[in-house]
Order: C-alpha cells, then sequence, then structure tokens
C-alpha cells in the first residue's frame, strides 16, 4: 500500500495538498480534475520524478524514496493517452519492452520474459495481432497493447493517464471493464485519470478530485458517487 | 517470418563472401584465383600478385569491412537514440571536427605530426576533441532533439571555416585536402590493422553493452527511463562508440557518406524488426555489404577513371534515402 502524508504537491509553488491519501492492492482507483490542476504532476511525484515540497510518502510503512530510483521500474509502470506506433515495430515486441527490467544486462529475452507477454496479451484478448505491426492495427487496439505492456511489466502500481481521451465510446467502456478485472485478478493497485466522468463512475472503486475552487484533494467513496455533484465539484 | 529473416542472413552471409573474393582479385591488377591461393598457403615475397595482395588488397578489404560496418552501427545508434531514420554519425559533427582540423594541418601547414600519419593524426585529434565537445553539450541538453540541432549547427559552423580555410589556400594543399574528403579505403597499411581492429573491437563491445537501452530507447528517453533504462549513462555510452566509429573511419578513410543514413534504414525494412540484438549483427553486415558493392564499382571504373569511393555511395546512396523519404510521407 502507498500512503501520501500531509504532501504539498508542484514544482515551486504547490499545485495539490493531500492531507491523506492511500494506495491499496486490489483497487482501482480514479483521479480527477480540470486541466492544469495538475494530475500528472501529482502521478509523477509519486513514481519520485518530482520532489515533494512537503510531506512524505509510505510504500508498506517506510519512506518510500530512499533507493527509488532502482526500484521504479518494478514499482510503477505507465500507460500514456496514446501510443501512435513505431515503424517496424511488432505487437509482440512491443509488449516485450514491457520486460526490459527483468532482462539481463545485454537484453536477453528469456522464456518467463515471452510466457508473460503472450499472458498479458491473452488478458487484453488481443493475442491475435501479436504479429501485426504497432502502427497497422487501430487507435483502440493500439490502447489494448499499451496496457498489455503495462502489465508484461508486473508491476504492482499501474497509473494510466488518460488512457480512453482518443477512444470511441465502446473502446473507452472496454478499457476501465479489462482494468477491473485485472486490478480483482492480480491484486493490483491501479489509477486512472480521466474526462470521462460517466464512465468512470461506473468502474472506479473511489475517485480523487482535485476541485475547481481548491487546490486541497479530496477522497470520494463509491458510496458517495454522484455525477452531478462530481462535475460541479471538478469543473465549477 | 522466421524462415524468410533465416534466407536474408544466409543471403548477406554468402554475398559477403562472393563480394569479398571479387573485391580481393579486382582491380587495376588483376590478380587470378591461384595467386590468391597460393598467396594464402605459400607467400612468396618477390611475387608482384603476392605484394599486391598483402600490401593493397587485403588492407583495403580489410577497410571495408570496418568501415561499412562502423558507419552502419554508428547510423543505427544515432537513429534510435534521435528517434529519427534521418540521423546519421555525420549530424553529431563528430566529422566535422575531423574535417576542421584536417583542413588546419593541410591547408595552413600547421600540423601536429609531419609525417604520413599527419592527416590520420589531425582527423583523429578533430574527432576527439568534438566527441568532448558534444558529450559535455549532451551534458546539459535535456533532450536528444536538442543535441541533434545543436551537431547539425557545429556542422554548419566548421563546414563555413573549412570553407575560409579552402578560399585561401594554395593550390596544392588545396588538392591534398579535396583528394582526403573525397574518401578512400586504400590509405591504409599491413601494420596498421590490428590497431584499427583493437579499436573497432572496442566500439562494437560498448555498441552490444547497450543494445538493451536501445531498443528500450524505441520509444523515446521518457519511456526508457520509466522501463529502468539510465538514459543519461547510456546517452553517453552510445554517443562514445558512435564517436570511436565515426571517428576512426574518418582518420583512415576520410569522410565517407550515406553508408550510416541508408543501410540501418535498409535493414528495418529488410529484416522488420526493432530488436537490436538483430538490427546490431545485420546492421554490422549489411554496411559490409553496401561498402564492398561501392567499393567494387570504384575498382571496375577504375580501369576507365580513378573514382573517390565517397562519390559512389553517394550516387548508391542518395536515392535510396529519397526514396525513404518519400515513403515516409507518402
Amino acid at each position: 500500500m502507498i500512503e501520501v502524508r500531509n504532501a504539498k504537491i508542484g514544482y515551486v509553488n504547490p499545485l495539490i495538498q493531500i492531507p491523506q491519501l492511500n494506495l491499496r492492492k486490489g483497487e482501482l482507483y480514479g483521479l480527477v480534475g480540470a486541466n492544469g490542476k495538475g494530475k500528472s504532476t501529482f502521478m509523477k511525484s509519486v513514481i519520485g520524478e518530482i520532489d515533494l515540497l512537503e510531506g512524505e510518502i509510505l510504500m508498506d510503512g517506510l519512506p518510500i524514496q530512499p533507493t527509488l530510483d532502482q526500484r521504479r521500474s518494478k514499482l510503477f509502470s505507465f500507460v500514456s493517452s496514446r501510443f501512435a506506433g513505431i515503424p517496424h515495430l511488432r505487437v509482440l515486441e512491443y509488449v516485450l519492452l514491457g520486460r526490459t527490467p527483468y532482462l539481463g544486462r545485454f537484453g536477453q529475452v528469456t522464456e518467463k520474459d515471452r510466457d508473460a507477454s503472450i499472458l498479458a496479451l491473452e488478458a487484453v484478448d488481443i493475442l491475435h495481432l501479436q504479429n501485426k505491426f504497432t502502427e497497422e492495427i487501430s487507435d483502440g487496439e493500439r490502447q489494448m497493447v499499451a496496457i498489455a505492456r503495462a502489465m508484461a511489466q508486473d508491476t504492482p502500481y499501474v497509473f494510466l493517464d488518460e488512457p480512453t481521451a482518443f477512444l470511441d465510446y465502446k473502446n473507452k467502456r472496454k478499457i476501465m471493464e479489462l482494468l477491473q478485472q485485472y486490478v480483482r485478478s492480480e491484486e493490483k493497485s491501479v489509477l486512472v485519470t480521466s474526462h470521462d466522468l460517466e464512465i468512470l463512475l461506473q468502474s472506479v472503486d473511489t475517485i480523487f478530485c482535485i476541485p475547481e475552487s481548491s487546490t486541497t484533494m479530496r477522497t470520494i467513496l463509491k458510496k458517495d458517487f454522484e455525477l452531478e455533484s462530481i462535475i460541479q465539484q471538478t469543473f465549477h | 517470418m522466421t524462415l524468410s529473416r533465416n534466407w536474408i542472413w544466409m543471403g548477406i552471409t554468402l554475398g559477403i563472401f562472393i563480394l569479398s573474393i571479387l573485391h580481393v582479385l579486382l582491380g587495376e591488377i588483376f590478380v587470378s584465383s591461384s595467386d590468391f591461393y597460393t598467396f594464402l598457403f605459400d607467400f612468396d615475397p618477390d611475387k608482384i600478385e603476392h605484394v599486391i595482395l598483402k600490401e593493397f588488397r587485403i588492407p583495403r578489404l580489410f577497410m571495408c569491412f570496418i568501415a561499412g560496418s562502423s558507419l552502419s552501427l554508428a547510423g543505427l545508434m544515432m537513429q534510435t537514440l534521435f528517434q529519427n531514420p534521418l540521423a546519421g554519425p555525420y549530424v553529431l559533427g563528430i566529422n566535422s571536427g575531423s574535417s576542421l582540423l584536417v583542413a588546419l594541418s593541410v591547408l595552413s601547414g600547421w600540423t601536429f605530426v609531419r609525417n604520413d600519419f599527419g592527416l590520420i593524426f589531425s582527423a583523429l585529434i578533430g574527432a576527439g576533441i568534438f566527441a568532448v565537445l558534444i558529450l559535455f553539450l549532451a551534458n546539459f541538453l535535456r533532450n536528444s532533439l536538442s543535441l541533434l540541432l545543436v551537431g547539425i549547427m557545429i556542422g554548419s559552423f566548421t563546414g563555413a571555416l573549412v570553407s575560409i580555410l579552402q578560399s585561401v589556400s594554395e593550390a596544392n594543399s588545396l588538392k591534398l585536402f579535396t583528394l582526403w574528403s573525397m574518401g578512400s579505403l586504400q590509405n591504409v597499411q599491413f601494420g596498421q590493422l590490428g590497431v584499427i581492429f583493437l579499436f573497432y573491437l572496442l566500439a562494437l563491445l560498448v555498441t552490444m553493452y547497450y543494445s538493451k537501452s536501445l531498443n528500450a530507447l524505441i520509444l523515446g528517453e521518457k519511456e526508457a527511463s520509466l522501463l529502468g533504462i539510465n538514459v543519461r549513462k547510456s546517452r553517453i555510452g552510445i554517443i562514445c562508440a558512435t564517436v570511436l566509429f565515426t571517428g576512426l573511419v574518418t582518420a583512415f578513410c576520410g569522410p565517407i557518406a550515406f553508408i550510416g543514413l541508408a543501410v540501418p534504414n535498409l535493414i528495418r525494412i529488410l529484416f522488420k524488426t526493432q530488436n537490436h540484438r538483430i538490427l546490431i549483427p545485420a546492421c554490422l553486415l549489411g554496411g559490409v555489404v553496401f561498402l564492398l558493392i561501392c567499393d567494387i564499382c570504384v575498382e571496375l571504373l577504375s580501369f576507365i577513371t580513378p573514382l573517390p569511393i565517397n562519390a559512389i555511395t553517394s550516387i548508391i546512396g542518395a536515392p535510396m534515402v529519397i526514396y525513404f523519404i518519400i515513403k515516409r510521407l507518402a
């Protein structure tokens, strides 16, 4: 579990203040906030790319910062809003890159790495694409492939930065359902930022909201999910 | 897929074998295959064909191997590091360093060593100085695009300096410099091959050491760092290997264009992969094939007129590069 305590997050001036925030295993979290309110800054701070201005982050009860640089790629995986594809790069090759933290010095791929990548492709139901080129598949398929890569990386914490932003409604739902399944079956802790509030509310367990009116992050539990009130808080 | 890739490997290997034999036998004086056979097993220092083989043909073939693979690998690394298929070993301005120092020593008469090695020495020193400069700048420039731009700027700047030097120099030294800048694979003596091979091996080991980093860098520096790659260290290591490869070739053969740009692109199209554990050996062999073909053209045309290798690599390479650009935009 990751605990953020009394933290001020930002580059010079605090963008977000977080009295208390927990990321537990087996739960799916949503992060909402208007553009420029610091969603990405928050994620970068948790993975230690930006230092906290104040406060501390604990992992399983201990400060996360020492030796984080060596452990980061085995703790956190990251999916960005868009993977445009790369010429001559096949889907399976791309997913195998998720295994980079586990490879030997010269990058030799073992049977275990191959199995993990195949399993990840199976989990997102796109094994049939494994020999396709990342440039020739659809946007929705590419996003699935990006998620498969994060799964192959096999980290306890997975962050997705607006993974549904460029997808149609059907694919948006598909991605969120997939993440729900993944969190339950693999006991992972997954955080998704999104502006698709309706779909987010249907799938996540907890929402972190950076309100428009203040910089203090709020935690909204599932029992208090109400679309209108969250829209009000976030965007007005 | 696997079958066709095996065929490509076999084709390239067979191609190198056949081209090498052709390369050794062809030239202004034709050497027969029986001469070559006796050269290998019964060397006679008084036989003219044997002397030609030892003093000219073997070093030249050897340099085809070294220069072709070095430039192609340097190009591969630059294209991956800068995520740009049009990057090459020359964009970092490393060869500009060689050109500038060679121009200085030849055109102004100011030189480090006043003997046959003067040119080579100047080129190596120049590549070294500019490499240190680039490595120094790489520490400050956080992304590779800025570094690429700075490399191009350094190239233009030194290019201008060389032009100025050329315009004020006398005819004889201008000719010497122009000849160097056309490139030649015939400048190396048998005794130098050991040292060259040692440097080459060092650069090759560094390249192989960074194959994992290169694979991750395909995704860009940010993603690579999230996958646990030490991007800064890798970038310096990759640039070091590029400098060694490029400096070595430029020093001994002059600036040879287009191999670094054309061969890695061609290899990616042929092998349809971004896995550097395949691309590195493939570019190594592919560069050798490309340069062997170019140099055999030079040897064949030498019956009509002597041609610089740089002209041939450009004549074959330029249409290829244009094809890549059009295909990429289409």
